[in-house]
């Protein structure tokens, strides 16, 4: 799933070490979140539901 | 012989450690360098187990155990001491290199034990070691000749380091095992001399910042006690006449860590944070200092990745919580940090 941001203002603090992805801590993907990027994630911790938002597939026009 | 008109409390006694350079040789007598021996703020002065192999069977031919039935030996034997005290940056100093492996030299204050950490041997050979990772401990006897219990090649294989808001201002303690595999320098040793006393340099868990008293990714905890516990173990090989010729550091070396706090807003989401931990991945970072990152006199400790191990209600004046936690490694190839100690 892709994730975002939800404000700008409100941002991971790092050294929660929140993981998204299988494995350890990913200071990497926290700088890509908390830089307004979306990224590719596995999962969201509970601690990290106040902070993201899963972005929705756009759907083209016409589409079903 | 007259009786002897003297007595000692066990206050009297002391327990002092020292960094050894060579296997087989205790600290203070290596020449030069003798490494200092260090006292620690023990509680209690304890006393090591021998472990002393004894066999007090009957032979056949004899109801009685006679005295040429009897059977001791102290070669393959493993002595253990463990003591409890006050954890002051001398003696903490030289207990977080020996367990981390870092040469207390290089760590600057901040001991870390890598995701890929290799296991370790130190042998008969081992002389004139850089990181010093074998240490030699005396109790002091309150009397002052030839009484003192010298140890050499010893590792520390246990740390507990822990402190409770409503003791002593939540001054940090300690409990610390060793291990050795060597014979038992003397266990009449003449007159240790302490050549760095016990300080008044002690750790208060006060010092830690709300926001970076952080559990499993849960920052601003209100801590009523803590303990974490660090392990590496040791096990001996190689049997001489001067007791085990090889230590290997080659199970599991564990960070874990224990919390009693209040239970609130921000916490009442920790069972569902436990019960909803993902396979396979970290569930956050367990930080406990004064600032986000560990220096250098500030005690603190640090878990990049860390899992929940358990969570439960606890019924105080007020509800808390108790709950666990366990350092996770970055990877088998990653030289990230499972654990870190700052003292």
């Amino acid at each position: 799933m892709k994730i975002k941001l939800k404000d700008s203002k409100n941002l991971i603090n790092p050294s929660l070490g929140l993981c998204f992805n299988p494995g350890a801590y990913d200071e990497e993907l926290i700088n890509d979140i908390n830089s307004g990027k979306e990224v590719e994630v596995k999962n969201i911790p509970i601690n990290a539901e106040d902070y993201v938002k899963i972005v929705k597939p756009k759907t083209k026009k016409g589409a079903k | 012989m007259a009786i002897a008109a003297n007595a000692f409390s066990p206050k009297q006694f002391s327990f002092l450690i020292a960094e050894q350079d060579d296997w087989g040789t205790h600290a203070v007598d290596e020449g030069s360098p003798n490494n200092d021996l260090v006292a620690l703020d023990v509680d209690s002065i304890g006393s090591p187990s021998l472990g002393v192999i004894q066999g007090l069977d009957v032979r056949s031919g004899s109801r009685v155990l006679q005295a040429t039935d009897f059977f001791q030996d102290i070669k393959g034997s493993v002595k253990e001491m463990t003591v409890t005290g006050t954890a002051t940056t001398e003696g903490l100093d030289i207990l977080l290199a020996n367990l981390t492996g870092e040469a207390l030299a290089g760590a600057s204050g901040v001991y870390s034990i890598a995701s890929n950490i290799a296991s370790s041997t130190l042998t008969s050979a081992t002389a004139d070691q850089t990181g010093e990772q074998l240490l030699s401990i005396v109790y002091k006897s309150g009397y002052g000749t030839n009484a003192d219990l010298s140890f050499k090649d010893c590792f520390c294989t246990n740390l507990v380091l822990s402190g409770d808001a409503g003791t002593e201002g939540g001054r940090i303690k300690f409990s610390a095992t060793f291990k050795t595999g060597s014979l038992a320098t003397s266990l009449g040793d003449a007159t240790t001399t302490i050549d760095t006393a016990i300080t008044a340099n002690d750790y208060f868990m006060s010092a830690w910042d709300a926001d970076d008293r952080i559990i499993a990714g849960t920052a601003n905890a209100l801590l009523f006690n803590f303990s974490l516990n660090l392990t590496n173990e040791v096990v001996f090989s190689g049997l001489t006449s001067t007791g085990f010729e090889a230590a290997t550091r080659a199970s599991e070396i564990s960070a874990t860590a224990d919390f009693t706090i209040k239970y609130d807003s921000t916490f009442s989401g920790l069972f569902n944070s436990f019960n909803a931990q993902t396979a396979g991945s970290s569930t956050g970072a367990t930080l406990m200092n004064h600032q986000a990152s560990l220096a250098d006199a500030n005690f603190g400790f640090k878990m990049a990745s860390s899992v929940l191990t358990n969570v439960g209600y606890s019924e105080g004046d007020m509800m808390q919580l108790d709950c666990s936690v366990k350092a996770v490694g970055a990877g088998i190839g990653s030289s990230t940090a499972l654990v870190e100690v700052a003292c």
